[in-house]
């Protein structure tokens, strides 16, 4: 569904992304893992056509992004670690509104259900987003993906932030959509939650996708030692 | 797609209680201009109306006199008030609209209602005119300035980018919705000024009036389009509200205050006027000594003289079958005429060329260009002013020559007389005359037009994240 | 607070503010308008000086050919060989003639400062017994359109030009502590915001107006040279134009005070410009007309007119025929121009010149008392528009306020009169009409020259205290809110 070949991106001398070679399956949940400027948002970036590859190509369902980005566009659904909304807009009318950019058109109750999966409470959808938690906001980013009925998902940093339940929570939606054949493309901080939701892991450092494992083959303790000796290694090397 | 963008960014704009306030404001502004216009056309118009009565009233009736006596009492021409000048009063009350026709004297303009005015007049006059040079403007530059910035400043500018919607779909919805706001005032404007338009004095050529204002209103309707164009496209390029704010602002004083004054200034530079002692000390030299060697005003006389008493075949004066005295007024008249319309043609000349100057300074202001379309479309400009004004002149010399022939024959003239010497009446030019007067403002608003929509082009290339 | 934090907040002003680029291309920008807004008003001043020198040398050449002249007729056993209207020993033909003396309005030093009403009303009339300006126009010959665009002029840019400046140098002197997060390292110092803050905003004050009269001062006296710097009008010039910048920095300190975002901050403030700078006048101006409606000299004129003919309707004419048919006046009616007929027109003229001046100052009074009451009103409402209130006094510093111009054209109506009282009495009697001589020419009334830039009719103490107490008003209140902001 998502596949990576030697995408570079370059800003000047310095390299953010170099000759990244990936691929997920249709129903597949990929975490990628690493500190911050490894390249993580970059190869989303990449994905979603916000930046233009230095090489390489990146292919969405067998479309290439820069090729036919707005056909891309359609397939894919986007939750930023933070997710801004119009902050004089309700969360409903937030959803009406990208809902509607997407090209689908729901009835309210339709809006309403998708909400509801996405877990917010029923009595917070007519209030102003100026008001919501980052919870609230990030599960109208979830019920915004819902409802465009994307192929592919990229989340950057979904759950920094949240609170344990609300992590869960999400989780579980993730799931569901793995389970329902959305590919899901993740960049985290958190190993746990990549052990426990991806069915792969990228560990990415300085721009490079330096090892893949497959998270029930890898345990916890595991995932981070060779996460900890990636990151400790290439810095003394530098 | 649009619609829905559109629909979304009214929605938030009606949710930002600033911008309501805002809008309420510029309604409230509106409503003044136009009652302040109205209120200054209606009663000028009926002052002017009523004076041009009065004036020729008391020269049919000023009683037997010496015919060249009361043609020195004379009577005025007052240039009507524009119909439009409800709308956009222009410069009326700094040329004046009073000629006075009397012999000898080529007439100025007077009563300039300036120079009997507080220092407070100087901070302009409140009309619709007014109102669309500077508060529109600044009312669209502050709905627009972040129509797109605040996307990256909310942060929502991925979300919107990783939807269907092409980017040029999300420029077009948000113009269209700055436009809807600004087109439903424009429109409010228009109804209400054709509803005072109607109930004007001058109703009762409303098809004129509604020809000219209908093309003003088009003016102003690309006006407000470029404008909104621009401040839209600025918000997309700075990304930042503040800086939007500041850039569009700015470009806003330097349209509407700077650069007029600053080409002003320039213009009188490179064309300076004479001085009024300059003016009065030159004509007085050429009429009293001649132009191109015709000799001093007494050798003048003196061949007059000669040829007169030959035309008539008499030696002396008293011999003549007609008075000599009108013969000579009538002869000084044209030679100081002539004299005269140089000296004035100079001046008008000068000032034409300071006047292209600051013209020629629009290119880089659509404000001063909409303002000068705006004067010449309501005929409240200075090519009107002079038109009038040279009409008022060829009255003033037609009066002469009737009062000089009765004179010929009579030395007492009474109200008989005074009855046939023709009233004044001044109608300001067609609209094609002011449309051509208007070419070059026109052009230059459809000029900034298309660089407002290239500027569009190039910034919505920019809609990146 | 001590020396010691003022001194680092100096430095750390210094460098944030010569770091800015925008800020420093803008300052440069503003000094650059002011610059050529100050040699515009200076050139405009010496242009009028020129031309009352040319004055002066054209009214010295008009008296020597006049006596010229009359010495001419008088050696000639007062036959004059030309034409009988130019012939000066007849009074009511110099009274048109070579007569007519100029009054003139020398221009104050400061004028070059504020350009005022000084190119709408004339500042030289050459007065004639029945007409104030016997020039062919009114005043200085004007383009019209320039004149409703409005001058370039030191004061424009004080005015409008610099609050904007201070805008953009103050709107966000605290919001950008909370946009780019130095807030919360402030909060956490052991320093009060409320005081740093306003130490921010003072050394602003001190720096922007330091340097703005550190350029101006040196430029004005090497245009001007150094004279003004004596004067009152100069002082308190220097003290409001001050207190102006003030006014409005604390405004940017009170608005920043609410917490705000930066773009809130310069909306607030461009909108507090755009209301009390150009919004408030023009409203003003619609109540001031509605109240005190400024009759039209139109209707003067038709006063004036129906008094002349009412005039004419019984006295006037057997005026007329007494003049224009007595044997005595004409050998061939309207043939030959008889010395009669010139002392006739005289005496119609000064007889009709009589009415219609009566009827002129019963319309000028009203005239004059409307636009007065309308002044008066301004001065009470000045505190509503501080754009007013500085034109309004930097007007009537530098001379050129209407009340200056009027009262020299009140000047020169008693002059006007003054004149008359000379001619009428030399022109209208039969035993006097043509002995015009040299003493005579020698004894023509001059204008009485004198200053009108005194400004104790103005409301300048006035104004400067309470805008004084305005600005320490809403410093205290800015101060308020940032303690409150602070806990």
């Amino acid at each position: 569904m998502l596949k990576a070949v030697n995408l570079t991106k370059a800003y000047g001398s310095h390299t953010a992304l170099d000759h990244l070679n990936l691929e997920i399956q249709a129903g597949e949940i990929y975490c990628l893992l690493g500190s911050n400027g490894a390249g993580k948002s970059t190869t989303i970036n990449l994905f979603l056509g916000f930046i233009p590859a230095t090489s390489g190509q990146a292919f969405i369902d067998g479309v290439e992004v820069s090729v036919n980005n707005q056909a891309t566009r359609d397939m894919v659904a986007y939750i930023p670690e933070i997710v801004n909304l119009y902050p004089t807009l309700s969360g409903m009318e937030n959803l009406e509104f990208f809902s509607g950019l997407s090209g689908f058109q729901y009835t309210k109750q339709e809006l309403g259900r998708f909400m509801e999966i996405a877990g917010l409470q029923a009595s917070a959808f007519h209030k102003r987003v100026s008001s919501y938690s980052k919870g609230m906001r990030q599960k109208v980013g979830i019920a915004i993906a819902l409802v465009k009925k994307a192929k592919v998902l990229f989340l950057d940093e979904p759950t920094s932030g949240l609170d344990p339940h609300a992590s869960n929570e999400f989780s579980q939606i993730i799931t569901q959509l793995s389970l329902q054949g959305v590919s899901t493309l993740m960049a985290t901080h958190d190993l746990l939650m990549a052990k426990n939701l991806g069915h792969r892991i990228g560990i990415m450092h300085q721009g490079r996708l330096k090892q893949e494992l497959i998270s029930n083959e890898v345990s916890h303790v595991d995932l981070t030692r060779i996460y900890i000796d990636l990151v400790k290694e290439k810095e003394v090397n530098v | 797609m649009i619609q829905l963008v559109i629909q979304k960014e009214l929605r938030e704009i009606f949710r930002t209680a600033k911008v309501v306030w805002l809008l309420i404001g510029v309604l409230i502004l509106m409503g003044l201009a136009l009652y302040n216009g109205y209120s200054y056309y209606v009663s000028h118009s009926a002052l002017l109306r009523e004076s041009q009565q009065v004036t020729y009233q008391q020269f049919i009736s000023q009683g037997d006199k010496n015919p060249h006596l009361g043609a020195h009492f004379g009577f005025y021409a007052y240039k009507p008030t524009a119909e439009l000048a409800m709308i956009d009063n222009g410069i009326e009350d700094y040329t004046g609209n009073s000629f006075y026709l009397e012999p000898h004297k080529r007439g100025v303009v007077r009563f300039r209602e300036v120079t009997d005015a507080t220092g407070i007049r100087s901070f302009g006059f409140f009309n619709v005119g007014y109102f669309a040079q500077f508060i529109l403007p600044l009312f669209i530059f502050l709905i627009a300035h972040n129509i797109f910035s605040k996307e990256w400043e909310n942060g929502t500018i991925k979300m919107i980018l990783s939807s269907k919607a092409t980017t040029r779909q999300i420029f077009t919805g948000k113009l269209l919705a700055c436009l809807i706001l600004v087109f439903t005032l424009l429109v409010l404007l228009g109804i209400a000024s054709l509803g005072l338009l109607s109930l004007g004095p001058d109703s009762n050529h409303l098809p004129q009036i509604l020809e000219a204002y209908g093309l003003y209103w088009l003016g102003l309707a690309v006006f407000c389009l470029l404008i909104t164009i621009i401040g839209v496209s600025v918000s997309l390029l700075t990304r930042n509200s503040s800086l939007s704010l500041v850039s569009l602002s700015g470009f806003w004083l330097l349209g509407v205050f700077l650069i007029p004054r600053l080409s002003s200034e320039i213009s009188k530079r490179l064309y300076p006027s004479i001085t009024s002692l300059e003016f009065e000390n030159t004509t007085f030299h050429d009429k009293e000594y001649g132009v191109d060697g015709e000799g001093t005003k007494d050798e003048r006389r003196a061949i007059l003289e000669k040829e007169t008493l030959k035309k008539y075949g008499v030696t002396r004066l008293e011999d003549l079958p007609v008075f000599y005295i009108p013969i000579t007024i009538e002869h000084f008249e044209e030679s100081d005429g002539k004299v005269m319309d140089r000296a004035y043609e100079a001046v008008e000349t000068n000032e034409k060329k300071q006047n292209a100057v600051l013209l020629t300074s629009s290119v880089f202001s659509p404000f001063l260009a909409f303002r000068d379309f705006s004067m010449r479309m309501t005929a409240t400009d200075m090519h009107t002013h002079n038109d009038f004004a040279e009409k008022a002149e060829l009255h003033r010399r037609k009066v002469g020559v009737i009062v000089d022939d009765f004179y010929q024959q009579n030395t007492v003239a009474g109200n008989d007389f005074w009855k046939t010497v023709p009233q004044f009446a001044y109608t300001a030019p067609g609209i094609g005359w002011r449309l051509a007067s208007a070419a070059p403002s026109i052009a230059i608003l459809l000029g900034w037009t298309l660089v407002s929509v290239l500027l569009m082009f190039f910034s919505y290339r920019k809609m990146t994240v | 607070m001590k020396l010691a934090i003022v001194r680092v907040i100096w430095n750390l002003e210094l460098k944030i503010l010569s770091r800015n680029k925008v800020l420093v291309a803008l300052f440069a920008i503003m000094l650059m308008m002011l610059l050529s807004a100050l040699w515009i008003g200076n050139s405009m001043y010496r242009k009028q000086e020129q031309t009352i020198g040319k004055i002066q040398v054209h009214e010295a050449e008009m008296l020597d050919s006049l006596k010229t002249r009359i010495r001419r007729i008088e050696a000639n056993h007062m036959v004059h060989p030309g034409f009988i209207w130019d012939d000066p020993t007849f009074a009511y033909n110099t009274a048109r003639n070579e007569g007519p003396k100029f009054a003139v309005k020398q221009p104050f030093v400061l004028q070059a400062l504020n350009v005022g009403q000084s190119d709408i009303q004339p500042f030289y009339y050459k007065v004639y017994i029945n007409k104030k300006q016997y020039l062919t126009y009114e005043g200085e010959i004007d383009n019209s359109l320039l004149q409703f665009i409005g001058n370039f002029d030191f004061a424009f840019v004080v005015i409008y030009l610099f609050p904007l400046l201070i805008i953009v140098f103050t709107y966000n002197v605290l919001s950008s502590e909370k946009e780019q997060g130095t807030w919360v390292l402030l909060k956490t110092s052991n320093q009060s915001i409320a005081r740093l803050i306003q130490l921010r905003v003072g050394i602003r004050y001190v720096l922007f107006t330091g340097l703005f009269w550190f350029l101006v001062i040196p430029i004005m006296v090497t245009l001007l040279g150094s004279s003004f710097l004596s004067t009152s009008n100069w002082w308190w010039t220097f003290a409001l134009v001050s207190l102006y910048f003030g006014f409005w920095f604390v405004l940017s300190f009170l608005v920043n005070s609410f917490s705000m975002s930066s773009t809130v901050n310069a909306m607030v403030l461009i909108f507090i410009w755009l209301f009390t700078g150009i919004l408030i006048p023009n409203l003003l101006q619609i109540g001031l007309n509605q109240a005190y409606p400024i009759p039209s000299r139109i209707s003067q004129t038709n006063e004036e007119r129906k008094a002349v003919n009412k005039y004419f309707e019984k006295d006037g004419q057997l005026l007329t025929k007494e003049v224009f048919s007595s044997p005595r006046t004409l050998i061939r009616q309207a043939s030959i121009v008889t010395p009669g007929m010139v002392y006739g027109y005289g005496v119609i003229v000064y007889k009709s010149q009589e009415i219609k001046d009566a009827a002129a100052e019963v319309a000028e009074r009203k005239l004059y008392g409307q636009i007065e009451k309308q002044q008066a009103a301004i001065q009470a409402l000045q505190l509503l528009s501080p754009a007013l209130m500085m034109q309004e006094e930097l007007s009537a510093l530098s001379g050129t306020h209407w009340f200056q111009f009027n009262a020299f054209s009140r000047d020169v109506d008693q002059f006007r009169k003054r004149t008359q009282q000379f001619y009428y009495p030399k022109m209208a009697y039969e035993s006097t009409y043509r002995t015009f001589s040299v003493k005579d020419a020698e004894t023509i009334p001059t204008f009485t020259p004198r200053s009108y830039h005194a400004y104790s009719w103005s409301t300048v103490p006035q104004a400067f205290l309470s805008y004084l107490a305005l600005i320490v008003l809403l410093g205290w209140i800015g101060h308020r809110k940032l303690l409150n902001a602070q806990r």
